[in-house]
């Protein structure tokens, strides 16, 4: 059974300054992923005022970037992404007829698996993400020897999600993997930090994805946690065959036609929605409104 | 001296064969150091030395210990033969082009990860890669316009490479100073020896970088993005602004706007077209890579890709730079160039292979052992000297991480003879040369940066102390060409004048510098006029404690104490705030700020300049701890002081080009010299002026004005008022009235730039004339006229509005040129997380 669902997508930023802010410089990265799984039927990213500079183009990743400039002088930045996807349900295979994890590890090392070089970069630190023996210990009460590695890896997703609380005030933007495993909360971006971490100390390649999930919930679904806003989840690589399988710590489940992929890269500092200097400005408060709805 | 020589049996010497022979080239240079006296090579060295100090007070005020340069220069400079170099020179310029090769294909399409040549850990695992330098590449498609190799010779003969230097290499303003230096110590065999000039490579280096230019090929704006005073660099970056005619910038003189790189100047922003960068890859741009640094450029990346600047070395070069990579060196020489490596690396072991990392552990002390990248300036450990315990913590390290070492093998270095207590000794050589890219290849400098130390495992790591360094004669048995810069230009130089491109952050150090300065003296002669009537005997009480009232007045004295009773005490505590070094105000720190003031800029003020400013500094930072200062000693510090102070006004007045940079130094001064005569008269004369020895404070104030025997000689010992209010407030002859600055601030402000677009008077235009109508206004009569309350109302009224509009002014002025970039920061990311930090901003 193929199944697809479209969405329509409506993501809007605002930033409000105090005072007038004379230019900024900044990148986005709103436009959902195409892939094998979800097609990207139109998109765009429009900017208030109107951007003196700004280009689009690709990431090192593939990820679809917008570098824009205001030089002139604004107190309001709204940046809406707005269009329509489908992404296609997508069937995974057993979990425990999939390879022992120790195998696709060495495949890539070794460098005898054919995608071991698009897999291995997402294997080492990256800026936000450093493996330890903290975390691997952490994973190697669910990456026992031969464990199938989808099994043992979505295990790995239900205990983050158990073991950590979903707390919006622990945890900021930057605050270091290291710091949320340890306090055992945060949000979705702590979640799914956490969850690389562990899976990279075990020698696995995990990438990190950021996205969007459907705000409306199909009938008799609960409500998904971080549905109001951008959301982001892990991606570890399966082996050749398999590939990439998407996880969601914050919410306990695979990802399937409910999430909807923007962009992903080693951690959150490769992936940031919306970044940036600006001079001027004072105090400047934000407000987002995602709008994920079936179309 | 020469018989005296000996090299050691087991390493090769640069000068003696292993019979105890002189080589060839070693000997013009002998026979003339032979005919020296000690004495006379002594005085030669002390010379050189002192000159290079003079250049190191100007170049590194930061580090009182000189960790910018701490080695001397030796008197014996290092001379290899031509045809010898030739061929060093044919392996370096086969390695800057592989290093240049190997970030093309990295930062592209990585056919040496592909095909298994280079580990994917060179590339990914750096901790300092980030996936932006992959969208930087440059046009021409070269990396590397500067490349640098260290090496060492072994006993054999053969040179060896010890590390690759690709971001932006260290070293060629220092190889300058070196020959500027020994060429004047030794003219004669340096004439005889046919020593290779440097200026060719240099010459090589301005079209290189002219050529980077995507606009304005002819004479493209190019500077060198410094990163400032702090820097350990900052010595070089400024010598070879210097001497390539290049700007001296750092990441705030520069701002993206309109697509371009602008440089902030007095006279607007103005594109920059290519930056010789000396800033660290991952500080470049805080909007993309990592943030919260002040080096960088906002937005610098998104330019350099739509093509609007050239950064040389390209963002990202430093990359090449990993010891890891010296493992594999010779396979990537095969794969581009299908030739063997003409100079070879070390051996090098990268601990992240199993074989390499049981290799390592097992012969452990007989390697040295890295880090696998170079991020932070760390030495190298040598496990054969080390502690079991040291060893063992490093092994263990090794062992967690091994794909974060290398193990390298040793090399037993040259030697060179070096100018030490008298006699020449067999030190350890090592030797930075460069490379600057040159057409499709590179071309060698006929020099290099000699290290010598008696300790050759200093030599591996960065410019540490007690080394020497020695200049490098290249000598050709050819006769030898002039070469200077300054030849180069065909075309007529097209004579400028002015100095809009003054950019905004110098005009503003400039200013303070002005304003500091005069601080200084002002304070300086009230503290000491002050401390003399203390100590001395016949002061006047009531004349005393007015003194005591004005020092309070200038922040010299605390003003929530109470003022001591006994003079002895209240001169004591004087002394102690003086020179806190903890209170911002303190004329410690004045003299401090200007200190910092003029560093910041020393590339544009005489050096004659900053050397009094150091001397200045000198007194109150080493010269005087205030626990054991005595009054009396103070006072002839002071009186020091005041003739550095001098020596400053004197050369600003008189060695300075009246440029902008001049006028905002000047008007530093005369805004500053306005306010505290203005203060110091408010003190002094107190509004109610009854039961003051006036005649005394009269005194005082036009001795602290520096007007007292103007005074003299105009009226003799007649003390009055009004005579003297004339002299230091409204006579515009008077170089100390405040007329006169008054004046002069008006001719600043009406001559700064301005855009043509203003009509009227812009508001520190505005400022500057009202103080001056008003003070050419003022009848000194009734200024020194009491009103009916028997109070000096008029003159309060007069000195409190010029107090209160002089900052004004001063704000006005760095409002609207000193201050063009405000507080970068960055966007804060609400849309993961809810909770943004406090404040919001992510930096």
């Amino acid at each position: 059974m193929t199944q697809r669902i479209a969405y329509r997508l409506s993501h809007v930023t605002t930033y409000s300054y105090d005072s007038p802010v004379r230019v900024c410089h900044n990148l986005v990265m709103l436009t959902p992923r195409n892939s094998s799984v979800l097609e990207l039927i139109h998109h765009r990213v429009t900017i208030k005022p109107h951007p003196l500079v700004l280009n689009r183009r690709e990431d090192y990743f593939g990820n679809t970037l917008h570098a824009f400039s205001i030089e002139e002088s604004h107190r309001q930045l709204t940046v809406s992404a707005s269009g329509r996807v489908e992404v296609e349900y997508s069937e995974l295979p057993p979990a425990a007829q999939t390879l022992p994890w120790e195998q696709v590890r060495e495949a890539v090392v070794a460098q005898s698996d054919p995608r071991w070089l698009e897999a291995c970069q997402f294997r080492f630190n990256s800026q936000r993400i450093q493996a330890s023996a903290e975390f691997a210990d952490y994973a190697r009460v669910s990456f026992q020897p031969n464990r199938p590695i989808l099994e043992a890896a979505f295990e790995l997703t239900q205990r983050v999600f158990q073991d950590f609380v979903y707390d919006t005030t622990a945890t900021n933007v930057n605050t270091p993997t290291k710091t949320a495993f340890e306090l055992r909360r945060g949000v979705c971006q702590d979640f799914a930090h956490v969850q690389i971490a562990c899976l990279r100390s075990m020698g696995l390649c995990a990438r990190y994805v950021s996205g969007y999930l459907r705000t409306h919930p199909a009938a008799g679904q609960p409500k998904l946690v971080g549905a109001d806003e951008s959301h982001a989840w892990v991606s570890v690589y399966c082996g050749q065959q398999l590939g990439w399988v998407d996880l969601d710590p914050t919410n306990n489940k695979y990802c399937n036609v409910d999430h909807i992929p923007i962009a992903w890269g080693r951690d959150y500092s490769d992936v940031v929605p919306i970044r940036g200097v600006f001079l001027g400005g004072g105090k400047h408060i934000i407000t987002v409104s995602v709008d994920v709805a079936e179309a | 001296m020469l018989a005296e020589y000996r090299a050691t049996d087991s390493s090769f010497d640069e000068a003696v064969t292993a019979e105890g022979v002189l080589r060839p080239s070693w000997q013009e240079l002998f026979q003339h150091l032979g005919g020296l006296s000690f004495t006379e090579v002594h005085r030669r060295l002390a010379q050189a030395q002192h000159q290079m100090d003079i250049d190191g007070v100007a170049f590194n005020p930061y580090d009182a210990r000189g960790a910018t340069r701490p080695w001397s220069l030796d008197a014996v400079p290092l001379v290899l033969e031509q045809a010898e170099w030739n061929q060093v020179a044919l392996g370096l310029e086969q390695r800057a082009k592989l290093a240049d090769l190997l970030l093309l294909d990295l930062l592209g399409p990585q056919t040496l990860l592909h095909e298994k040549i280079l580990p994917p850990e060179a590339l990914f695992a750096h901790p300092r890669y980030f996936p932006a330098y992959h969208s930087l590449i440059p046009r021409p498609k070269r990396h590397l316009q500067l490349y640098a190799s260290d090496l060492a010779r072994s006993p054999s003969g053969q040179w060896w490479v010890t590390a690759d230097r690709t971001r932006c290499p260290f070293g060629l303003g220092h190889i300058l100073e070196n020959r500027l230096v020994s060429s004047r110590m030794f003219p004669v065999p340096f004439g005889m020896c046919n020593v290779r000039r440097l200026a060719p490579f240099f010459i090589t280096l301005q079209q290189t970088f002219r050529e980077l230019a995507h606009r304005y090929r002819e004479n493209p704006r190019i500077a060198i993005w410094s990163k400032g005073p702090k820097s350990r660099a900052y010595f070089e970056d400024a010598f070879l602004a210097r001497y390539l005619g290049y700007a001296l910038v750092e990441g705030d003189d520069l701002a993206v706007r309109d697509n371009k790189v602008m440089l902030k100047t007095l006279g607007g922003l103005l594109p920059v077209e290519v930056l010789l960068r000396r800033v660290e890859d991952h500080h470049c741009d805080p909007a993309e890579l990592s943030g919260g640094e002040s080096y960088g450029v906002s937005g610098l990346l998104e330019v350099i890709r739509n093509g609007h600047v050239s950064v040389g070395n390209s963002i990202g070069s430093g990359l090449a730079e990993s010891p890891l990579l010296m493992a594999f060196m010779s396979n990537i020489c095969k794969h581009f160039l299908d030739q063997d490596l003409l100079l070879p690396s070390l051996a090098t072991w990268w601990c992240g292979r199993p074989d390499a990392l049981k290799y390592v552990l097992s012969n452990i002390d007989k390697l040295t052992v890295r880090r696998a990248y170079r991020s932070e300036d760390e030495p190298p450990y040598q496990p054969r000297a080390m502690s079991g315990e040291a060893k063992a913590r490093l092994i263990e390290r090794i062992k967690a991480a091994p794909g974060m070492y290398i193990g390298q093998e040793q090399v037993n270095r040259s030697t060179a003879p070096v100018w030490e207590q008298g006699q020449l000794q067999a030190w350890s050589l090592a030797l930075r040369a460069f490379l600057v890219a040159k057409g499709d290849t590179y071309e060698t400098l006929p020099g290099s940066l000699a290290r010598v130390s008696p300790d050759p495992d200093v030599l591996l790591h960065n410019m540490t102390s007690g080394e020497k360094s020695q200049d490098v004669w290249i000598v050709s048995n050819q006769p030898i060409s002039p070469v200077s810069l300054l030849s180069v230009a065909s075309a007529q130089v097209e004579l400028k004048r002015g100095g809009a491109e003054l950019p905004s952050r110098a005009a503003d150090n400039l200013f303070w510098l002005g304003r500091n300065v005069e601080r200084a003296e002002q304070l300086t002669r009230l503290v000491r006029i002050t401390l003399q009537q203390l100590t001395s005997g016949e002061a006047v009480e009531s004349a005393a404690s007015g003194l005591a009232y004005a020092c309070q007045q200038a922040k010299q004295l605390s003003s929530e104490k109470k003022i001591p009773s006994s003079r002895a005490a209240l001169a004591r505590q004087l002394v102690v705030n003086v020179l806190n070094p903890d209170d911002i105000y303190s004329l410690r720190n004045v003299v401090r700020a200007a200190h910092d003031s003029a560093m910041k800029v020393r590339d544009r003020i005489a050096l004659d300049i900053l050397r009094a400013i150091n001397d200045l500094r000198v007194i109150f930072e080493a010269n005087l701890s205030s626990e054991e200062v005595a009054a009396t000693e103070m006072v002839s510090a002071l009186d020091l002081a005041l003739t550095s102070l001098n020596a400053i006004s004197g050369l600003a007045s008189e060695s300075m080009t009246r440029t902008q940079g001049w006028r905002f130094l000047d008007l530093g001064r005369r805004l500053e010299r306005a306010y505290q005569t203005a203060r110091t008269i408010r003190s002094l004369i107190p509004l109610q002026a009854s039961g003051v020895d006036s005649t005394r404070a009269l005194e005082y104030l036009l001795q602290i004005c520096d007007s007292f025997m103007t005074y003299r000689n105009r009226y003799l010992a007649n003390m009055q008022l009004a005579a003297v209010l004339d002299l230091l407030v409204t006579d515009d002859t008077n170089p100390r009235s405040i007329a006169y600055q008054l004046q002069l601030i008006h001719q600043h402000v009406e001559q700064l730039p301005r855009p043509d677009t203003q009509a009227g008077m812009t508001p520190e235009q505005r400022l500057a004339l009202s103080q001056y109508n008003a003070v050419r206004l003022s009848d000194v009569h009734e200024l020194a006229a009491k009103d009916n309350r028997s109070e000096l109302s008029s003159l309060h009224k007069v000195l409190n509005r010029m107090l209160e509009k002089l900052p004004e002014l001063s704000d006005a002025i760095s409002g609207r040129f000193l201050i063009h970039a405000g507080l970068q920061r960055h966007l804060a990311s609400a849309s993961i997380a809810e909770n943004p930090n406090p404040g919001g901003m992510q930096a």
